[in-house]
């Protein structure tokens, strides 16, 4: 036994790679972005300058910046690079006039890039960072187009700066510290190295004899990869890479929507919904398996269908209906008001003795608890119904009745003990459930738990967040799984893993 | 009985015997926990009172201020009233009387914030909810006028002054304000330097415009108003000067309209050392501070428990004004439903925002038994300082002839939809201005609804139905194009009922519109990459009107920009171009009047409303006014008089 949970233990440690990797894909390929503007409820905005330069400082802390997997960066060709600067270039060209005399460097309707394809190459030249700087001075020096020449000369301003090192941290080194200084004295004097709109050759010449062609000679060998290094490269830098270096040191990230650490907020909203899904599990199973037993036992009767119908009823009302139907009847003050509207303490929590903690929590959750508890109960009743019917009529039930047993032994120790096996080992498999929470009932009761806060940060795309939630019930899963195959065992002595 | 089963009910038994002792040994710990409770509670009282004591010990300048400026307006009965007086000093004295003199002290103001704020940096964080509890923790140079939104009165500043083309302002800050105390953990030693109240020095002020050029500093748009800035320097310690590079009309109100932030604060870490330069930018936009923000406004940031509450608390030593209730409890729910059964349970004072299928089933058509008309509850119908309207893309061939645009105007009945979708609760739009501001020329009448006239006006621009098909068609470079187009939506059950009204409405005509309702990031997406026939949209609206992002042709062809339906006309370009160099407010009004005859005349947009929101209340609140301009529902003059609680 002992060998086998070990085994199944180290099973877990691949499994887990390789579901964070499949989440990881899925996620950093769906449509949308972190930190995409948002709008309220109301469809309503407000009317902002572009904020561009706040969004390539975002990406950069957060690596989105990045690609997702593999990084071949260091093998861009020029041409590619041309490519986009061209589209770039050819979107700050005047329109030629339908009639009359056409501006000299003007472009015809059909070929003018569209608003996307702009905003495509835009993106994809910030993001291409350092590893195209050769390029850019290649074709600031000797493309045929002034604007071209002038588009990378400007672009060599943004994409030649380089990183601070350990520039969110708190304390730096005396050496990191030089660095940066050192680092940041250079980023500020490129970033004046700029040429106006309408700068002609003569201007980009001038800049580049100046200020970029004495700077490349100094710092150009930065850009000639080893073969180590582009393997590294193409490894590390990352953002799969950037997240598996800090899951290793267990640190989830920060969020992008409140830049605070992710684990925190989730381990404070994980108790919310554990309290909640623990005790709607546990009077789900109260109630449900003497129900199945009680009526297994009566099978046929007419109660038996009466209860059966009943189940079904409850089963099929969906919960944020009764939700609302409580809240509306029990909680507004008309006809009563015997519960809050919602939430999941009282105010002034902190002033609280345990017990009346323990009571306005109660009383907080009663209702919520109602909602997740009745729709489980028909299915679990049936488990624990069937169970019993399987058992019921084996021979070691009728033996036993044969030798005297009064009948509540027989259905207690024998049919009972038999017959909840599989209800048990379900248990095991609604663990991962604790965690998930119910959105809509944490979204109608105001509970501020983790289904609520999973479904928020899938609409914000909060990545750290989303990855964090899902990790942790990936790890629920694996153990729940695993304790359910291992309750087997311990329950019917006739399976064993040895 | 067999021996197994003997054991398991004693194990039972002795489980059952464990539960039953835990629930008396908490019992009976609990009476002694209470008094640990009530003795920490005291204890807490005891130490505010010091530290208030000690506080004020310190800074014997903020005491004096005080009594000084008991029960007088900011601005109107102190020294520095004489200041307003003075020639050149661009504020005025206040109109606005904002708190009631005879007001109950005291009190919970408890009201509903829809979500959780994303943090409480005030520069990087630009979203309504942060700004209107930065309208209460801090305070602007000079806020607007609340009956003369174009007038500038003294808050933080008692003078400012500026040159003849407003590239130059000086700034005269009042003396004897100062920062709150940040509420963070003093039990934990290193925070000990934050105990000592710090004086609103000019240098924090000039902070503000270091960040806004800080090439670090990750603040939305805000940054690019800053662009012509050219910088600002300390004159001394309660005076400093802003200058710009260039003379432009929203330099006013990006110089004196704005908050200082505290240097002292955000250039140190938690333990009080300085932050490395190179990286205080960064450092910024993750500041360990923003947890607990602070101001000098008239309420302190006192605690916030994400999902839950947020509750501010009186500054008693508020250098303005002191407001009568003592603190504001924003209870975070996200849900509109459970907002409104938390109002009619008495669990909130103050709703926002009734949702609409309440506002016609309680309020228009409420019965005697209605909380609305049996005196339990209060409630106003107030402007939301927005518009809505419909966009229609002028680069495409369908939508480039006004006369189509007007005919898709005269078609959508605007008056059948406020009254019936929204039950009333809008106004007809006709410019791209807030309705009832001076620039809506009053001599524009609103395009009335009119099927006849709208097919005219399509007979007229040649869509003509020649095949009988019931849909009119057109040739367009040589080929003959139906008039068929997607309507890009917002998914709401309103715009879906709206649209299948106007749906309707132009298929009478020989239109077929069909709507298509998307979630925002695909909307915004197909609006900035202008993959659109047409879409509805909503701005939000600002007193102070700048044209330009929305209207100028150049922004037409900025990607991501603004302009999104292509509107271009020169006339209208050299006027907006006027506006950003014309500070006196009456050619302003003449030229704002003149684009809203230009942009009535060309239809860029289907003006389509403006919403009005219900705000209800408890009648405890009295003294309920409501400002014109954001933030509408200021609680400022507001007080709770329980005497009149039902």
């Amino acid at each position: 036994m002992t060998s086998y949970i070990i085994k199944r233990l180290i099973l877990m440690i691949p499994t887990f790679a390789v579901i964070s990797l499949i989440i990881f894909v899925v996620l950093n390929f769906a449509p949308g972005s972190p930190a995409g503007a948002t709008v309220g409820g109301d469809g309503m905005e407000n009317v902002s300058a572009d904020a561009r330069e706040s969004y390539r400082i975002f990406k950069e802390q957060f690596g989105l910046d990045k690609p997702v997997m593999f990084n071949t960066r260091y093998a861009l060709t020029a041409e590619e690079v041309t490519a986009e600067l061209a589209v770039v270039g050819d979107f700050y060209r005047p329109v030629c006039p339908a009639e009359g005399e056409a501006p000299p460097n003007c472009i015809t309707l059909a070929e003018r890039p569209t608003s996307a394809r702009i905003i495509a190459a835009q993106e994809q030249i910030e993001d291409w960072g350092d590893y195209i700087v050769p390029h850019l001075f290649a074709i600031a020096s000797t493309h045929e187009r002034v604007d071209v020449r002038r588009q990378a000369a400007n672009r060599l301003s943004q994409n030649a700066q380089r990183r601070l090192i350990n520039e969110y941290g708190r304390t730096q080194t005396p050496e990191e510290r030089a660095h940066n200084q050192s680092v940041s004295a250079e980023n500020n004097r490129m970033r004046s190295w700029t040429l106006p709109a309408s700068a002609g050759a003569e201007e980009v010449d001038q800049l580049l004899a100046e200020h970029w062609g004495p700077w490349f000679e100094q710092h150009g060998a930065r850009f000639d990869y080893s073969l180590g290094n582009k393997i590294g490269i193409f490894f590390t830098d990352t953002r799969f890479a950037r997240y598996w270096a800090n899951l290793l040191r267990f640190d989830f990230g920060v969020s992008t929507v409140d830049k605070k650490p992710v684990m925190a907020t989730i381990i404070k909203k994980l108790g919310y919904t554990i309290t909640l899904s623990f005790f709607s599990l546990f009077f789900a199973y109260i109630i449900s398996v003497p129900l199945g037993v009680w009526s297994a036992y009566n099978r046929g009767t007419k109660t038996d269908d009466g209860v059966t119908l009943t189940l079904f009823l409850l089963y099929s009302l969906p919960s944020f209906f009764a939700a609302v139907l409580l809240l509306r009847f029990f909680a507004m003050g008309d006809p009563v008001k015997w519960f809050p509207a919602g939430g999941f303490v009282g105010n002034n929590a902190e002033l609280m003795s345990t017990l009346q903690y323990m009571q306005s929590v109660g009383w907080h959750l009663l209702l919520p608890v109602i909602c997740l508890t009745y729709g489980a109960l028909a299915s679990l009743s049936r488990y624990a119904r069937t169970g019993l019917l399987d058992v019921i009529r084996a021979d070691y039930i009728r033996t036993a009745r044969a030798k005297g047993l009064s009948e509540s032994m027989v259905v207690i120790k024998h049919a009972v003990r038999n017959g909840m096996i599989p209800i048990l080992t379900l248990l095991g498999a609604l663990l991962p459930s604790l965690i998930s929470g119910s959105v809509v009932i944490e979204f109608i009761f105001n509970i501020p738990g983790l289904g609520l806060y999973l479904f928020e940060s899938i609409t914000m795309r909060d990545y750290n967040a989303i990855m964090g939630c899902l990790l942790m019930s990936t790890v629920l899963t694996l153990f729940g799984m695993l304790v359910s195959d291992v309750s087997y065992a311990v329950v019917d002595p006739r399976i064993s893993f040895d | 009985m067999p021996r197994t089963f003997q054991a398991t009910i004693a194990l039972i038994v002795t489980l059952n015997v464990l539960a039953v002792l835990t629930i008396i040994n908490v019992w009976q710990t609990n009476s002694a926990e209470k008094n640990v409770i009530a003795l920490r509670a005291r204890v807490d009282q005891v130490q505010q009172s010091n530290s208030q004591i000690l506080a004020q010990l310190a800074s014997g300048v903020a005491v004096n201020v005080q009594a000084g400026g008991q029960g007088a307006g900011a601005g109107s009965g102190d020294a520095y009233a004489a200041a307003l007086n003075e020639p050149g000093n661009l504020l005025v004295a206040a109109t606005d009387q904002l708190i009631f003199p005879d007001a109950k002290q005291g009190g919970t103001l408890r009201r509903i914030m829809g979500s959780d704020p994303k943090g409480f940096n005030w520069v990087t964080e630009s979203s309504v909810d942060v700004s209107e509890l930065q309208g209460y923790v801090h305070n602007t140079f000079a806020r607007a006028d609340f009956n003369n939104p174009d007038a500038y009165v003294p808050e933080l500043a008692y003078k400012i002054t500026a040159n003849e083309d407003y590239t130059e302002y000086v700034i005269h800050l009042r003396k004897g304000i100062y920062w709150h105390v940040p509420n963070v953990d003093f039990s934990k030693g290193h925070f000990d330097w934050l105990r000592e109240p710090r004086e609103l020095k000019a240098e924090d002020a000039v902070f503000f415009f270091e960040l806004m050029k800080n090439s670090q500093v990750e603040a939305g748009s805000i940054k690019s108003y800053y662009d012509d800035l050219k910088g600002a320097e300390v004159i001394d310690d309660y005076t400093f000067r802003v200058t710009w590079k260039r003379s432009v009309a929203q330099s006013k109100i990006f110089t004196i309209g704005l908050y200082p932030m505290p240097k002292w604060l955000f250039s140190r870490d938690e333990h009080g050392e300085e932050l490395p330069a190179e990286t205080l930018g960064l450092a910024f936009n993750n500041h360990w501070s923003a947890a607990t923000p602070i101001g000098t406004g008239p309420y302190k940031f006192e605690r916030y428990e994400a999902g839950v509450r947020l509750v501010l608390q009186r500054n008693d030593k508020y250098f303005g004004e002191r407001p009568p209730i003592d603190r504001l409890e924003y209870q975070i729910v996200r849900d509109p439903e459970t907002q409104f059964i938390r109002l009619r349970a008495n669990e909130v004072d103050f709703m926002g925002n009734i949702p609409a299928p309440r506002y016609k089933s309680d309020i228009v058509d409420g019965t005697a038994a209605s909380p609305f008309k049996n005196g339990q509850l209060k409630h106003e119908v107030i402007d939301v300082f927005a518009y809505y309207y419909l966009g229609w893309n002028a680069d495409k061939p369908m939508f480039a002839d006004k006369r189509v645009r007007w005919a898709m105007t005269h078609a959508l009945n605007r008056q059948g939809i406020i009254d019936n979708v929204y039950h009333g609760l809008g106004e007809i739009q006709t410019g791209p201005y807030y309705y009832q501001h001076p620039a809506i020329d009053p001599s524009i009448e609103a395009i009335p609804f009119d099927l006849a006239k709208a097919a005219k006006l399509l007979d007229e621009a040649g869509w003509i139905d020649t095949n009988g098909d019931g849909i009119r068609d057109k040739m367009i470079d040589g080929q003959r194009v139906d008039f068929k187009f997607t309507l890009t939506a917002y998914n709401r059950p309103e715009v879906r009922s709206q649209l299948s009204i106007y749906r309707e409405d132009l298929r009478k005509i020989g239109i077929m519109m069909q709507p298509d309702p998307v979630e925002w990031p695909l909307m915004q997406r197909r609006m900035d990459e202008k993959e659109f026939d047409a879409f509805t949209g909503g701005w939000g609206l600002s007193w102070f009107n700048d044209p330009y992002q929305l209207w100028h042709s150049s922004q037409a062809d900025v990607p991501k920009g603004s302009n999104r339906v292509g509107f271009r006309n020169t006339e209208a370009d050299k006027i907006i171009e006027d506006l950003r160099t014309t500070f006196d407010a009456e050619e302003r009004i003449t030229k704002l009047r003149a684009l809203h005859r230009i942009i009535h005349a060309d239809q860029p947009y289907t003006f389509f409303y403006a919403p009005k929101a219900v705000v209800a209340w408890q009648p405890k609140m009295q003294n309920m006014v409501f400002q014109k301009t954001r933030p509408q529902t200021y609680s400022l003059p507001w007080y709770i008089d329980e005497s009149a609680a039902r």
